[in-house]
């Protein structure tokens, strides 16, 4: 086990982990942040994306300890003072989730996208997002959603 | 009966409106609680050894290694638990394998731990010895005399359908029969007569299957938080399973990540009621994908015999359909009680036919168990059935649209599935029509390596039974409780809705909550396409019981008869001095007061399926590169048959999410399996499409006026997925004239196809689209 | 690094190098490798940066994919940038590195075909030394390389491209976020006197042999050359011929090695267009 120290949506937190832990696990297990999904654990659905130092990253596959030093964001972090975030909103509004599962992992994508490029077109959006599945929505909805927060930004 | 219609003119305050959905919120905070988030103190991982051989007998088994691991708290097999075999309805599946197994992925044995590592590394050490034996894979085979005999004790099996057949390896035949088929083939000008093949396909639910149970100390009562969407049947299997009666037993209905039919099965719970009872301590088991996809309950793979006569104008005359339906080596995850699939019934399409015949035969083999996925069995008789129609259009030289109108069914035709009174305000002609419209499909200008092909399916509503129980508190806030699960499709909001419509309130004065199996006796639970229009009604009911109630109290709070009170915009008003009214909450907090808390509960049960049918087609627009076989989809235009739109943002997401499905169906899914195992075990190595595969969708909606569920509305979630693979398989063949009849339709079947036709055209270098990657 | 090589030095194949994690951690969560250590590169500079000098792109092997992708300097290495872009997905090229990439070297991987063709070479250094091999012998087999159990692999230096040269990445796959079904990077460098004429056409190929390679026998037909149509055709189905690829559940033997004959002949013809456009951009 090792001490670690991290940064997640603004809170400096620490925490014990096994030294080879991923970060999926220290966030769901050890910090109860259950808002990041468990999905295929081989980094292909993107039901575990998380924001890290504003970039979208699949935690099944990074080492917690890589995190130190680092900003992670969760979809815990999006809102703002008990708020939904603009892309929240649109998410709601334009039926970009059904079961929800994959609305977390959507969510930190489309936020690191939005982040590296707030203007981004339909095929930067589709490659912003080529890591995310989604088997409820067949995608229009979040697609929806995502040009509407681009053009509200 | 119908009941409660509810035909108010369009111009509903609630329903109808794209209302965001009630628990949406809390989805996109994160805070929506899936089975894997529920997190007990003290919890302890279960990990499942799995069989790596197709069939086998289980010479022995010797835990003890994996007993002495540090951390290992318990280590099961067949031996420590009872001898029950369990099933959704037919019960032939052991929770372990006692003394064989009989596909790659079997439970063979189970151990806990707390940490979720030294779990899996202790199923390692546990030693199996076992002596294969001969395996089947090709239902085919499995039903032919000289194959092995699967399961020698399926008399003995309860829940074995009425229709188990004497044929090897077959427990479910069932068959419908209209006319006499020999005499219509005798009768017909031509008879076709084609084999289909499908492959197996997962649901491919983000949310692995998840099972949390702790057994309360005191009480002795089983607490269950499981990703599984019948909770009434789940809590029934799993007492039949362990031993416990069922009001011992309890089910926290948890949202649930994805569901598309594969999530009714008991799966890993009675493994961790019997860890938690040997530790003591609350267990978890969550599937791997490795695991889903290997031991999940995918769609059935299937060979289809489609034989069909045809006059020389035209016309159908006799159809025959042989289903054999690969169901894997149980034939526990299927829950109808014919324990078949309930597609079958419409195998012979959406045509008027004078003579039909359908066979459909669920065979045990040496693979996966299969279940339901969206529209179970349509799915894959439709590819069948509508390719075949394309291929009957070929070659009497009639455009597949034609052929589909003049044989389209109408008002009162008897289906297999209708009887003889058949359906009332069938929109298959307009459908037809309609989709013919939008895509321009006479208009068409043909390109090199472009073409179109067209499907039409139809299907209905299901039946079963629901519990609804509604209440207003002082504050006057409504509030539903139900124990159905929203497994995605947006039921539980367009239920708020119903009732903000009803009671002519807001939609925020509607709260929903999800109870455990605690607050009622039975119901179906999700699925079937039953939710809105058996719980719906169920709804309705509890509504117009509230009125009653309300009514009645606000006429003893005004001095006035009952029948002096309407409802208006939420307020109970006095007709004769309009001035004299009472908030819902004024009303509710006198009852409230007096010891009589406004509430009620209301049961129903739909026992007859509606006569309202529910049509879809489907043009599908595609260009193939003949240099690689890809195929790029350029269109795709669907035509619903709908009535009400009870949410439109939720109806059309069903309507996207169907159709993608049917596209990766189509193309690019597929369970590979070499000799029953599967090797495509990650949603790597199994492709569900991703959001490049994004094609543009032209939806049209045929609006009627009579739909058989609540606001006269109608079914769309399983009914946009089956025509998807047929109008993509039709298109190919238009684009390149190469037919495809075994799904999926890969780049490289399509390659070869036009090779073994022209096999110069192997060195060509005819321009085409590019469709790499 | 002093300690990173003295603990592979040390350790061995006990001692499991990590970059980016994104396959290494796939395969420890499966049990597929069982190391003893891992060590992290992220913290070594030496192993960082990329860097113009001159004719040479100095990429330091935990550059991330990313990088690679969206670098103005590797656009000068024309095909590198556009395999980069088709690694995985945005997350996965996100923390994925071109070190890591090549020492995992998994049957499909995007980069490898473009470095080849590039004539990158690897920098490898032990505790008491530093040996550069060649892109062209650093694969062995699948998942196999010549890094020694006590070598890190350090930096790719990628000469850039002439100018007037052109290069292109094809891949072939089933959906956006596999590995190749087969992948073909070519280059064409013109003969600045002969009008229409290459000097050199460099083609590999990933995805179709045990290692990543370059179609020599495909390559010498066009040489000097003028890029016919006919030529072409007959240089793609040598390239074919060289292959030597494996069945798998998504794609036979025979089927992988039919596309490399397309996309080959379409990356030489895609290569040409760009020369054209290129020079007709001058004129």
């Amino acid at each position: 086990m090792a001490k670690l120290k991290l940064q997640i949506n603004g809170e400096e937190i620490e925490t014990e982990a096994k030294e080879a832990a991923l970060l999926l696990d220290v966030l769901r297990e050890g910090l109860g942040l259950t808002g990041t999904k468990r999905g295929c654990e081989t980094s292909h659905c993107g039901a575990c994306t998380v924001s890290m130092d504003g970039m979208a990253v699949h935690s099944c596959v990074v080492l917690a300890a890589r995190c130190e030093g680092k900003e992670i964001t969760t979809v815990e972090g999006l809102s703002q003072n008990g708020e939904l975030s603009e892309l929240q909103r649109l998410f709601l509004k334009h039926g970009a989730l059904q079961c929800g599962y994959c609305t977390p992992g959507m969510l930190m994508a489309a936020t690191a996208l939005l982040r590296r490029n707030p203007n981004p077109g339909l095929e930067e959006i589709k490659i912003g997002l080529d890591g995310n599945l989604c088997r409820c929505t067949g995608y229009t909805g979040i697609f929806e959603a995502i040009q509407a927060c681009a053009r509200g930004q | 009966m119908q009941t409660n219609k509810h035909a108010k003119g369009r111009g509903f305050s609630s329903v109808g409106k794209p209302a965001p959905r009630i628990e949406g919120t809390r989805k996109v905070s994160g805070k929506a609680l899936y089975t894997a988030d529920t997190l007990l103190p003290d919890m302890i991982w279960g990990k499942v050894l799995r069989s790596p051989y197709p069939h086998a007998r289980i010479v022995r088994i010797d835990s003890s290694r994996a007993k002495l691991q540090p951390g290992v708290m318990a280590v099961l097999t067949a031996s420590d638990i009872p001898n029950v075999l369990t099933g959704r309805r037919l019960q032939d599946m052991p929770m372990l394998a006692r003394d064989r197994v009989r596909f790659i992925g079997e439970k063979v044995a189970v151990v806990a731990a707390q940490d979720r590592d030294v779990a899996e590394e202790a199923t390692q050490m546990i030693e199996v010895e076992y002596q294969e034996l001969p395996a089947v894979f090709d239902p085919l085979v499995a039903i032919t005399e000289g194959a092995p005999q699967l399961h020698a004790e399926l008399k003995s099996y309860k829940g074995l359908p009425k229709l188990a057949s004497s044929i090897n390896n077959v427990y479910s035949h069932d068959q419908w029969r209209i006319g006499d088929v020999e005499q219509g083939f005798r009768d017909s000008d031509h008879v076709f007569e084609d084999t289909f093949t499908t492959q197996h396909v997962h649901q491919s639910y983000l949310e692995p299957h998840s099972s949390v149970l702790s057994i309360d100390k005191e009480t002795g009562v089983v607490h269950v938080w499981v990703s599984n969407k019948a909770p009434y049947q789940t809590k029934q299997s799993l007492s039949d399973a362990i031993g416990v009666p069922a009001a011992k037993i309890v089910i926290h209905v948890s949202a649930i990540g994805g569901d598309f039919g594969g999530k009714g099965a008991l799966m890993d719970l009675p493994l961790c009621y019997f860890l938690a009872q040997r530790t003591g301590r609350p267990v978890r088991m969550i599937m791997t994908y490795s695991e889903e996809l290997m031991a999940g309950n995918p769609r059935h793979a299937s060979v289809i015999v489609v034989k069909t006569g045809v006059k020389r104008d035209g016309a159908l005359v006799a159809r025959q359909v042989r289903a054999f339906w690969n169901g894997g080596a149980y034939g526990a995850m299927k829950p109808i009680p014919s324990v078949n699939l309930p597609g079958a019934v419409k195998a012979t399409g959406a045509y008027r036919i004078p003579n039909v015949r359908i066979d459909s035969y669920a065979v045990y083999t040496n693979s996966v168990p299969c279940g339901h996925f969206r529209s179970p069995g349509l799915v894959q008789l439709a590819f069948a059935g509508e390719s075949q129609m394309d291929m009957i259009a070929k070659s009497l030289h009639v455009d597949p649209l034609d052929l589909r109108l003049q044989n389209a069914l109408r008002d009162g035709d008897p289906t297999p599935s209708e009887g003889k009174n058949g359906m009332v305000d069938v929109k298959c002609r307009e459908v037809l029509e309609s989709v013919a419209d939008s895509a321009n499909w006479k208009g068409f200008k043909k390109s090199p390596g472009v073409g179109r092909g067209l499907a039409l399916s139809y299907r209905n509503v299901g039946i079963g039974d629901a519990n609804a129980r509604l209440s207003v508190g002082p504050d006057g806030i409504v509030s539903l409780l139900i124990t159905y699960a929203d497994t995605g499709t947006g039921a539980h909001t367009i239920l708020c809705q119903m009732i903000a419509e009803l009671l002519e309130i807001p939609l925020g004065q509607v709260k929903l909550e999800v109870g455990t199996t605690d607050c009622f006796r039975f119901e179906a639970g999700t699925g079937a396409s039953r939710v809105t229009f058996v719980l719906g009604q169920a709804v309705l009911n509890a509504v117009d019981k509230l009125k009653a109630l309300i009514r009645d109290w606000a006429a003893a709070m005004l001095g006035v008869s009952a029948q002096e009170i309407a409802l208006e915009k939420g307020r109970l008003v006095s007709k004769r001095q309009r001035s004299r009214s009472l908030s819902l909450a004024q009303v509710a907090a006198a009852a409230s007061a007096s010891g009589e808390p406004l509430e009620v509960e209301s049961y129903h049960e739909a026992t007859e399926t509606p006569a309202e049918g529910v049509f879809t087609a489907c043009v599908a627009e595609v260009s193939v590169d003949t240099e690689t076989g890809q195929v790029h989809l350029r269109e795709l235009n669907t035509v619903h048959d709908v009535a009400t739109i009870l949410n439109p943002v939720g109806h059309q997401g069903q309507i996207d999410g169907g159709i993608i499905q049917g596209v990766g169906y189509a193309l690019t899914e597929e369970m590979v399996m070499e000799d029953g195992r599967v090797v495509t075990l990650n949603l790597g190595e199994y492709k569900i499409p991703n959001i490049k595969d994004l094609s543009p969708l032209q939806t049209t909606l045929v609006r009627g006026n009579a739909g058989a569920a609540p606001f006269q509305s109608k079914e769309i979630g399983e009914s946009a997925i089956s025509q998807v693979a047929p109008a993509i398989a039709n298109a190919v063949y238009d684009a390149v004239g190469v037919r495809i009849m075994d799904l999926p339709i890969t780049a490289e079947k399509i390659f070869r196809a036009l090779r073994d036709r022209n096999p110069e055209d192997d060195a060509s270098s005819r321009e085409v689209v590019p469709g790499i990657v | 690094m002093e300690e990173a090589l003295s603990e592979r030095q040390k350790y061995g194949s006990d001692a499991m190098p990590i970059a980016g994690g994104q396959s290494l951690l796939v395969l420890l969560r499966n049990k597929l490798v069982d190391p003893k250590i891992l060590i992290d590169l992220e913290r070594l500079a030496e192993l960082h940066g990329l860097q113009r000098q001159a004719n040479v792109i100095s990429i330091g092997a935990m550059t991330t994919i990313f990088t690679l992708a969206s670098s103005a300097d590797v656009e000068k290495a024309a095909p590198l940038g556009q395999a980069a872009a088709k690694v995985g997905s945005t997350a996965i090229r996100n923390l994925g590195t071109i070190g890591g990439n090549v020492c995992h070297n998994e049957l499909g991987a995007d980069p490898p075909p473009s470095l080849l063709v590039l004539n990158a070479v690897a920098e490898l250094r032990r505790k008491d030394g530093t040996r550069r091999v060649p892109l062209g012998e650093f694969f062995r087999s699948y998942f196999e390389t010549v890094v020694a159990p006590e070598e890190l692999l350090c930096r790719i230096e990628v000469p850039v491209l002439p100018n007037g040269a052109a290069g292109v990445y094809l891949k072939h796959a089933i959906s956006s976020e596999d590995l190749a079904i087969a992948g073909v990077a070519v280059v064409i460098i013109p003969d600045g006197n002969k009008g229409g004429a290459a000097r050199e056409v460099r083609i590999g190929l990933g995805g179709v042999a045990s290692v990543p390679f370059r179609a020599a026998k495909a390559e010498r037909t066009l040489a000097g050359a003028v890029l016919k149509d006919e030529a072409i055709r007959e240089a793609a189905e040598i390239a074919s011929s060289e292959a030597d690829p494996m069945t798998d559940p998504h794609a036979s033997a025979d089927y992988r090695r039919k596309m490399v004959k397309v996309l080959v002949r379409r990356a030489i013809v895609a290569a040409k267009q760009q020369l054209e456009r290129k020079s007709n951009g001058k004129a």
